[in-house]
């Protein structure tokens, strides 16, 4: 993909002034009912995942549908799930800063907040699923009296340095890029409050030139190294498998696989969140339909490379000759779950076909509802690796069906609102759009001599 | 120039700014900085800024993490692990 010029973007009758302001507007004025709507439900959602932390947390894990043989199901589902999630934002922050897409910068800003709430919500659920939630630190490797040591060959153990390390990047580079915005925000404050608020977290930006200088190297570097995370953090979540040596599990592809799956999920739940934000917040000319469309590619190819991963898993458990790896996909297309995986296959592999047509591309309401299933599907695809793999072991003796319980339920729908109102918090209070980037990359007024240019 | 101890100016267009800063390091004037709202391409040459050094504390950061992170490894399988 050749890097469009930014003109095709935005619009050349946009002034320098008028970005502020209308990137600012939201977090000044009074925040509408439809916010508060919203807000108020994902609160409660989020309240509802609270309620069965409690009661996890009085009673244990027998409140969750996970018995033998499957010691894992809805927790490391969600914990997957929104680990990919947060994939779009990195890839739009630092793989397309390195490529000189620069149409990245109207939804970089939105995409990181994603990345960051989405990593956060996934990390609960480990956390949680340590059974004794209060030695949680034992995770880490601290010189101790117990002399009990983490077990560095455990893939388990990477995923706690993998994601912890692509939290703390992912939060540095979001945070290093608010700062220019934060300064200007503190610099238009209108009241006592907002004026410290903005410039406590402003850390005394001046916009000088050496501090853009420290700033520019600062972030390509930010960018660099998230470049690698966001290939390395899935990689290694899907080791959490692939070093295993269930049947289903036990497989070379998934790296790669689980890759694509988290940037074509994490796309997915941008579009989601993008196009409720653009029309509430009136930033349609910043966040362009081609903005949309091009997000929306993304997910056609990456939505095409999983579903070639899927096909290539059920072709190698045919030529491996393995009869335990073969019957666990021949389990997968008819077995109790199949299911599972018609539901995933229709919303990951089909139902993204639609955005080979232009007119579908740059329809809100199409891509609307393709995201949605696309992050169903998606859903599904983890629980259909982790359940339909092991509800059938290598014992038939062992042999069980797993029935989620109401707390498996509760705890799903309350990542979503802890999720749904971290993010409503940062469209009210943080600029959703980079101030400063969106002015760098603004195209000049075709008269150049206009005084307004400066704003 | 003798008479004045520093100067200051308001520019709306950048390209008019990096001209100006271009001319006033040229003429001897020292210390230059410029408050913008963005970067701005050229600039920190224009007024006389070095490389930044946020490169080089990322070199040495990052090769003395990985280094005690693997001491941290190797000591807890082998030399302090049970």
């Amino acid at each position: 993909m050749s890097a469009p010029a930014m003109e095709e973007f935005l619009s050349r009758d946009i002034r320098l002034g008028q970005v502020t302001k209308d990137i600012i507007a939201p977090t000044e004025r009074m925040p509408s009912n439809a916010w508060w709507l919203a807000f108020l439900a994902s609160a409660g959602l989020l309240g509802v995942g609270v309620l069965v932390v409690f009661i996890l947390l009085v009673r244990g894990q027998g409140i969750f549908g996970i018995s033998h043989p499957y010691g894992w199901a809805f927790d490391i589902t969600n914990f997957v799930f929104w680990i990919g999630i947060g994939h779009a934002g990195t890839l739009i922050s630092a793989i397309l800063f390195l490529l000189r897409q620069r149409w990245r910068t109207a939804i970089n800003r939105s995409a990181e907040a994603m990345t960051i709430f989405a990593v956060m919500t996934a990390g609960i659920f480990p956390l949680l699923h340590t059974g004794r939630q209060w030695v949680a630190y034992w995770l880490v490797p601290l010189p101790n009296d117990r002399l009990l040591w983490v077990n560095f060959r455990s893939p388990l153990l990477w995923d706690v340095f993998a994601v912890s390390t692509y939290f703390t990047i992912s939060l540095l580079f979001w945070y290093t890029g608010l700062v220019p915005d934060f300064a200007t925000m503190r610099d238009k404050a209108k009241n006592f409050f907002r004026k410290k608020f903005y410039g406590a977290l402003s850390l005394g930006w001046k916009g000088s030139m050496r501090d853009w200088n420290h700033y520019e190297k600062a972030y390509l570097l930010f960018a660099g190294m998230s470049t690698a995370l966001v290939l390395s953090v899935h990689t290694v979540v899907s080791y959490d498998f692939a070093t295993s040596i269930v049947p289903g599990w036990h497989t070379t592809i998934f790296p790669p696989y689980f890759v694509a799956g988290a940037i074509f999920s994490g796309f997915a739940m941008v579009v989601t969140l993008l196009v409720f934000m653009r029309t509430a917040f009136h930033l349609e000319h910043y966040i362009t339909i081609r903005h949309m469309e091009l997000m929306n590619k993304i997910i056609l190819l990456t939505g095409m490379l999983v579903g070639y991963a899927y096909l290539t898993e059920f072709f190698i458990a045919w030529y491996s000759e393995n009869p335990f790896e073969r019957y666990v996909f021949v389990n997968r297309l008819t077995g109790p779950f199949s299911w599972a995986f018609y539901i995933m296959f229709f919303c990951n592999v089909a139902v993204p076909q639609v955005f080979w047509f232009k007119k579908m591309r740059t329809s809100i309401p199409v891509m609307f509802v393709i995201s949605i299933l696309v992050n169903v599907g998606m859903w599904f695809e983890r629980f259909n690796i982790i359940v339909s793999s092991l509800h059938r072991d290598f014992l038939p003796s062992n042999w069980d069906n797993f029935v989620p319980t109401i707390y498996d339920f509760g705890w799903t729908i309350g990542a979503f609102g802890l999720f749904l109102t971290l993010f409503l918090l940062f469209v009210r209070i943080f600029p959703t759009v980079s101030i400063a980037e969106i002015k760098h990359t603004l195209p000049k007024p075709a008269d150049t001599s206009k005084v307004g240019y400066h704003g | 120039m003798a008479k004045h101890a520093a100067i200051i100016g308001v520019y709306s267009d950048p390209d008019i700014l990096v001209e100006a800063a271009d001319g006033a390091r040229q003429k001897g004037w020292k210390n230059l900085d410029a408050l913008t709202p963005y970067p701005i391409h050229g600039l920190d040459k224009a007024l006389g800024i070095g490389a930044s050094w946020v490169p080089w504390v990322t070199l040495v950061m990052g090769l003395s993490v990985p280094s005690s992170g693997s001491r941290s490894n190797t000591g807890c399988t082998s030399s302090s692990g049970p």
